[in-house]
């Protein structure tokens, strides 16, 4: 049974894994509504916090095993699932600091996989299923968006192209509220499920929850969906940036064919049961909506960034919660390594700090 | 294999849902563009027409909002 401590820091951590994942992916919800000026900047943040805030308490069904299917669930332990949540965590926040949007559940997956890696090795994984739930997805959603929402937008200029522009703005600008406010409850709805999972994971392994009936407790529902919904207010501008104005230019029709078709590809997805990162859907949307107006609209170095940085989500999460685990092991199975892990991360950010706020004329005179 | 399967089911039901819903949507957009224009222009009947498909179209549109939220409830 874990001790008291290491339940308070794997429920700390998954409720902060939860906080990045909501200003991660506010970009997902709100980045072209703002670009349009179909909301105001402040206004669409707070509707998406309060709407995935909603989302989280719309369905429970899920909200069981992480990396199901894609790791040995019967092996997986609280110190695995802890170095996954830095591993997601860390990487949550490198992207986000370079302002590249990316997938927090690919992250979070990364990290699980790397921390299984190091503690029961290779057979833990199970390659087929990350082949079939996470690699197959991952390039399909953004190609799939492309396409719909190229179409799209191609179509839907033949319909609206010789009509009084005003109008026609004012209608897109409210359906992209309108499919805006149902990808906020659908973000809702699925990810604060992870961090219910992971933190009635942990209850029942501590041996405060009966594992033959797992049942989410209230205060699970309520801390993961504030910290999704403070998460998602606090805005990752940097992402919205990168999605709202440096990848196209748009206006209200791009702006709602990238947003309108990515909800109703992620939706469609959904139920079919093959769930579809709503990053990688909605940038791939923003992207074909923009290369079929004019290819050279789009701007490709931005593009490729992302990609970049979606090729990389996987391996660098695993590295990282490889290393958590790693430093984790060193000082034995129980507390102890992850109380490690939490001081040499705070070590680690207070550094970074001291050094980004000391003078450049200070920092190149050693004396 | 199943995930070869679910993908193939993928693809067309984005497409469909995605295209369609962007399609409806705009025809909304046109319809009461075009009946406006239509009533300040005395011309009745074609006021009538485009808020008929104004309406069939808007009708569409709810119908895959309900549709979304019956999959985010039931997923």
């Amino acid at each position: 049974m874990a001790s008291d401590l290491l339940l308070v820091l794997v429920i700390g951590a998954a409720l902060a894994f939860d906080f990045t994942n909501g200003f991660h992916d506010t970009a997902n919800v709100v980045a072209t509504s703002i670009s349009t000026r179909a909301m105001a900047p402040r206004a669409a943040i707070a509707l998406a916090a309060i709407l995935n805030f909603v989302g989280a308490f719309l369905s429970l069904e899920v909200a069981a095993t992480i990396a199901k299917g894609i790791v040995d669930s019967g092996a997986i332990t609280l110190q695995v699932v802890f170095a996954g949540l830095i591993g997601a965590i860390l990487w949550n926040l490198v992207t986000w600091w370079y302002g590249l949007p990316s997938s927090s559940s690919h992250a979070l997956i990364g990290g699980v996989v790397g921390a299984m890696l190091v503690s029961h090795g290779p057979s833990a994984i199970h390659g087929d299923g990350l082949l079939g739930k996470v690699v197959l997805p991952a390039l399909v959603a953004p190609v799939l968006a492309f396409v719909v929402a190229g179409l799209s937008i191609l179509l839907v200029y033949r319909i609206v192209g010789r009509l009084r522009p005003g109008p026609v703005t004012r209608g897109f600008r409210l359906g992209q509220i309108a499919s805006g406010s149902l990808l906020a409850l659908a973000h809702g709805t699925n990810d604060a499920q992870k961090t219910m999972g992971v933190i009635t994971l942990a209850l029942v392994a501590h041996g405060s929850l009966s594992a033959a009936h797992p049942d989410v407790p209230f205060w699970v529902v309520v801390a993961s969906a504030s910290a999704i919904a403070l998460g998602t207010y606090s805005g990752g501008w940097r992402i919205i940036r990168t999605m709202g104005s440096k990848i196209i230019k748009m206006d209200a029709a791009q702006g709602f064919s990238a947003q309108g078709s990515g909800a109703a590809v992620i939706l469609a997805a959904t139920h079919v049961g093959f769930p579809l990162s709503t990053t990688h859907v909605i940038s791939g949307g923003v992207v074909g909506a923009g290369a079929a107006k004019r290819l050279s609209a789009v701007k490709w170095g931005v593009a490729g960034n992302m990609a970049v940085a979606w090729i990389l989500t996987i391996p660098a999460a695993g590295l990282t919660g490889a290393a958590a685990y790693g430093i984790s092991a060193l000082f034995g199975g129980g507390t102890l390594g992850p109380l490690v892990v939490c001081l040499v991360l705070a070590v680690a950010t207070v550094a970074l700090i001291r050094a980004r706020s000391t003078p450049a004329a200070l920092a190149e005179d050693p004396a | 294999m199943s995930d070869v399967g679910d993908l193939v089911e993928v693809v067309w039901m984005g497409l469909l849902a995605g295209v369609g819903l962007s399609v409806t949507f705009s025809l909304v957009i046109a319809a009461v563009v075009r009946a406006g224009t239509a009533r300040r222009d005395g011309r009745d009947g074609a006021a009538v027409l485009h808020s008929a498909i104004a309406v069939v179209a808007g009708l569409v549109c709810l119908a895959a909002v309900a549709f979304a939220l019956i999959t985010m409830l039931h997923k």
